[in-house]
């Protein structure tokens, strides 16, 4: 090539460049930035520390130092915790993180976030899309709304935010609710989460809370702080893998392993949790509740209840009415009388009121004449109910041999406080709500409720629905929303039941993947007249979007965090969001506007978190009475609670209508469900004739390398994860059966749908059972299985006692599927 | 050639398309004897041709909504970058990139919505460098040390990924220009342009169908 002189190859080289189309005057991305900076190439920008929370999905909820250099996060390290909001040091708090929260910088940085919002241009889940401004986006989106509420009621649009993030202003308690009640549209739900997890709180308003009462807002449940199992003689690990899901926690259990904590895990997989075991109980899925029924039975029959406890704390001594089955009430048997209960005066055998001050002591056993009645008390029933639970008869139940559920029993009765941690996986189930009643009644009646190292937890953190002003929060203006769960509405797409929904925005809402029965929500979704998705990667919901918007993750954001370890985290914004991105508060702000509602978005996210926790008020809920702005947002401070660790129940108040602990639930009886008798699942129960065609259980349990669906992609953890790709795990008698060798690929099949991936055969799950980690995606460009996904197995079947739990009416029981397997060929 | 890079807005491709836009630009190569002047041709070719699929090649290959196979951000493709930066979008790269600019005078601006090394802005700030005069320590550096580096992997990618011929066009001669412009100011090159595998730290964004 010829030289040429070096001034006219300049100059040429910008008439070149100008040549081919770009006008130098006019800078498209750079602008002058005044002085150009002395030395600036080699002088680095300072390095910034932000302590933040964790707020992907997760309870655990770690905190976070966010090292930023310049306007780019660098590193994430575990953050330390400060004291208490009144200065006095109350526990020692561990600092905390997991793979997945240092993992979190492949999150924010990936080169596959949505950048812009976008349109689709095709049909619905074709993946064409023409970028469009935000401008044009939330004019589209208010446009469609208002027709949809114009043509089908205010409530046909469903505005979904969900777990995805924990966090205050947006996610599970978020802005989305806000701007719901400002429309007048559905929501979904916050704390009722029913895409698996409400069985159980549904167990525990049985027993614990009187869930028809307003005061308990539809229903509540709370839990021990983990750091209070350090006083626990004895912790119960009930369908959950704590040392691979919840891993900072995981040390405390450890930790009380140490001080001779003895540990009993209950899970038909092998996992590492069950590895650390004093007994591991691989027992049938599905039949827990019979297995506390006969750990109940034995107790009951060997005397090791407490006496005491139960006399005075439940409503064990109540006499219960032989016809209707209800509490017998003075009113029942005295023209005029009262409404109280009646219990047997022990010294006499006489029938008295419940409070009669003359009474020396209520007998808790027998069957009692009243009048003409013969009435029985409340333990008497429980007693007579389960006496057919023995050993022999649970063990057939459970698969559980007789000799262990008696030494179960003998182990939980005999090292007081037992502490039982239930796992969601037992809320996954059809029957999950009858579990966690059982559950109860076996603590109440070993008088493990409400005293350090007992109870028996999902998990904490229930008081923060009191700590924040809720209310002021979801109901600008008094203006509410209405309530529709997840499951509720998929039939109101598809079946205008209880009334039509043609319009959603899910944000942080993975639905059409993480949902039950995925080929019935698919359908729902592609029934909608308009959808809109918010989300930072183009997941399955978003591919089938009208419209995708991106969204911001959690370090480009302000927000706060609070969680069941009762420390409240601000998060700062630490890096400005990338490409086009916005935070959900944001978006909903610029459609509000449109929409006319915009007046209740005008405030910062600082504004509303100083409003919903009461800074600087006197007035504040005691919980955060006292906390300053300066000290939040300075670090993480714990909130104020009556007991530390946190125990829920500590003053055994409780909020049912008899103020006792009700293991017998009166509102149960039109469900044959008064007292915790095992019945059988939907599906996944032992003789179900179904099993001749679909004979194995199929799980889909949570993976260390992942939360939900979020992480999924991530290089790091792709690569000690096998490539990302999902496999299902088999007993090798199973697969010998099916001519099935490790690495064959299967296909996973029943009346529903069916998946396609590799089998990875294991001794380390129960023979009859089968396993398919959750969360994988199943994208047109991003595939975690080989062909569909779990969810394509499970169903949407609700079981009907929940709906006398207002916030927790259904529940997707993920858990509760038979299928069948075969090789593929070829 | 920066705005060949940024996305193909109809009112920029009606502007190429004017008769007299070819002439002047294969003039113009003709004068600078720059390589591959059949290219330039083959471009202004596909640009009428293929004028309807542009916008959905450019983001199919370069922004979204999905994973993309060829994002357009130089720290994506340097080989040699600390593990640490491992599946990242951005990097050390990035920073060095943002001092070059501010050591040129310039920043990248507020809305701008795109991230600094960027490849129509990488190109935006060396044009401004040569237009200007002053800093021609500056752009050799972004020329050398920067887009002669990144542009090698990066430009294989795309001609590897799209279906369009205007895009291979445009990487082959913008791959071509940078080489030669590199080799006139006598810049040493990064690495030679051959030889080198890709680096496999684009993860999910290798974009391609993860099948098994």
């Amino acid at each position: 090539m010829p030289r040429i002189k070096r001034r006219q190859f300049i100059k040429g080289m910008a008439g070149g460049v100008a040549a081919v189309g770009v006008g130098l005057s006019g800078l498209r991305y750079l602008e002058p930035a005044g002085v150009a900076s002395a030395s600036p190439l080699t002088s680095a920008p300072e390095e910034k520390l932000y302590r933040t929370g964790h707020s992907n999905n997760c309870d655990g909820s770690c905190g976070h130092t966010v090292h930023v250099v310049g306007n780019r996060a660098t590193f994430i390290e575990s953050a330390p915790w400060e004291s208490s909001i009144d200065g006095k040091v109350k526990e020692d708090y561990p600092p905390r993180i997991c793979l997945r929260g240092v993992s979190q910088l492949q999150n924010t940085y990936s080169p596959d976030r949505v950048k812009y919002p976008y349109r689709r241009v095709g049909p619905r889940g074709s993946g064409k899309w023409e970028r469009i401004s935000w401008e044009e986006a939330t004019t589209a989106i208010a446009e469609n709304f208002r027709k949809a509420q114009e043509k089908y009621g205010a409530k046909s649009v469903w505005i979904a935010p969900y777990t995805g993030s924990l966090s205050l202003i947006e996610g599970v308690i978020g802005a989305g609710y806000r701007f719901a009640s400002a429309i007048g549209a559905s929501a979904g739900d916050f704390e009722g989460d029913n895409e698996g997890d409400s069985a159980c709180p549904a167990g525990f308003n049985y027993v614990l809370a009187d869930p028809t009462l307003p005061a308990n807002g539809g229903g509540i449940f709370d839990g021990h702080e983990y750091l209070d199992y350090l006083n626990s003689k004895v912790i119960f690990l009930w369908a959950n893998n704590l040392a691979e899901t919840s891993i900072p926690d995981w040390r405390t259990i450890c930790d009380a392993r140490k001080n001779g904590t003895k540990l009993v895990v209950l899970d038909p997989r092998y996992t590492p949790t069950a590895a650390a075991a004093d007994l591991w109980v691989p027992i049938r899925p599905g039949t827990d509740t019979a297995l506390v029924d006969g750990m109940i039975r034995w107790i009951i029959q060997n005397k090791r209840f407490d006496e005491a406890y139960v006399r005075q704390y439940t409503v064990a001594p109540y006499l219960i009415h032989p016809l209707t089955k209800k509490f017998l009430k003075h009113k029942d048997i005295v023209a005029g009388g009262e409404d109280k209960y009646l219990v047997v005066d022990e010294q006499d055998g006489s029938v008295k009121k419940w409070d009669d001050p003359g009474l020396s002591k209520p007998s808790l056993w027998g069957t009692h004449a009243v009048g003409a009645l013969k009435a029985r008390t409340a333990l008497q029933v429980l007693a007579d109910t389960l006496n057919k639970y023995t050993p022999e008869y649970t063990a057939k139940i459970t698969d559980v041999d007789a000799k262990t559920v008696v030494q179960l029993a003998e182990l939980y009765a005999g090292n007081h406080p037992a502490g039982v941690k239930a796992g969601f996986g037992l809320s996954h189930w059809y029957r999950a709500d009858l579990t966690f009643q059982a559950l109860l009644t076996l603590s109440a009646l070993t008088g493990n409720i409400g005293v350090h190292g007992g109870g028996v937890t999902i998990y904490s953190g229930a008081l923060l629905t009191t700590a924040y002003d809720i209310p002021s929060w979801f109901y600008p203006d008094k203006k509410q929303y209405t309530y529709l769960p997840p499951m509720q509405a998929c039939d109101a797409m598809l079946e205008s039941k209880p009334y039509p929904v043609k319009a959603a925005w899910f944000m942080v809402d993975n639905y059409a993947q993480q949902m039950s029965d995925r080929n019935k929500v698919m359908k729902a979704l592609n029934s909608l007249d308009f959808l809109v998705v918010s989300d930072y990667v183009l997941s399955a919901t978003a591919e089938l979007a009208d419209i995708v918007l991106p969204a911001c993750t959690y370090l480009e954001k302000t927000d706060l965090l609070g969680s069941g370890n009762y420390y409240l985290q601000y998060m700062p914004k630490t890096i400005q969001p990338l490409w086009e991105s916005k935070s959900d508060f944001e978006a909903i702000g610029l459609v509000a506007e449109k929409m006319g509602v915009g007046q209740y978005f005008h405030k910062t996210p600082d504004d509303f978190i100083k409003e919903v926790l009461h800074i600087g008020d006197p007035q504040a809920d005691p919980t955060v009475r006292g906390l300053t702005w300066d000290q939040l947002t300075k670090g993480a401070y714990r909130l104020n609670t009556e007991s530390v660790p946190y125990v829920p129940f500590y003053n055994k108040q409780f909020p049912t209508k008899s103020g006792k602990i009700e293991f017998y639930v009166e509102l149960l009886i039109p469900y044959e469900q008064e007292v915790c008798d095992y019945k059988e699942q939907a599906e996944a129960f032992p003789n179900n004739p179904l099993l001749q065609k679909y004979p194995l259980v199929f799980l889909s349990t949570h993976t260390r390398f992942r939360t939900h669906s979020q992480y999924c992609n991530l290089p790091w953890l792709k690569e000690i994860n096998n490539n990302g790709e999902g496999f299902l795990e088999i007993n090798p008698r199973d697969a010998a059966k099916r001519g099935i060798a490790d690495g064959d690929v299967v296909r996973v099949f029943n009346g529903r749908g069916e998946m396609k991936v590799r089998a990875r055969l294991t001794e380390g799950i129960k023979q009859g059972v089968t396993n398919c980690y959750q969360g994988g995606w199943a994208t047109r460009q991003v595939k975690h299985y080989i062909e569909g996904h779990p969810n394509n197995l499970t169903h949407q079947i609700a079981n009907p006692a929940q709906t006398i739990v207002p916030n927790f009416q259904s529940n997707a029981a993920y858990y509760d599927c038979l299928v069948q397997v075969e090789k593929v060929k070829g | 050639m920066s705005s060949w890079w940024t996305p193909p807005e109809v009112l920029a491709v009606a502007d190429r398309l004017e008769p007299g836009r070819e002439e002047s630009a294969r003039e113009l190569w003709h004068e600078l004897a720059l390589p591959g002047e059949d290219i330039l041709a083959d471009l202004f070719a596909a640009l009428t041709r293929e004028r309807a699929s542009l916008r959905q090649e450019y983001e199919r290959l370069f922004v979204g909504p999905g994973p993309v196979p060829c994002p357009p951000y130089e720290a994506v493709w340097h080989t040699d970058r600390p593990r640490h930066e491992e599946g990242m979008v951005t990097g050390e790269a990035t920073e060095e990139v943002l001092r070059l600019y501010a050591s040129l005078g310039l920043r990248v601006r507020s809305g701008a919505s795109e991230l600094p090394d960027h490849l129509a802005i990488e190109l935006e700030a060396l044009a401004y460098a040569w237009k200007t005069g002053a800093s021609t320590a500056e752009a050799d550096l972004l020329l050398g040390a920067h887009l002669a580096c990144w542009l090698p992997p990066f430009c294989a990618s795309v001609i590897g990924r799209t279906e369009l011929t205007f895009y291979k066009s445009l990487a082959t001669l913008t791959l071509m220009c940078v080489q030669a412009w590199a080799a006139e100011r006598g810049v040493v090159e990064c690495l030679a342009d051959s030889g080198r595998t890709m680096s496999q730290t684009v993860g999910g964004a290798g974009g391609s169908v993860e099948k098994f």
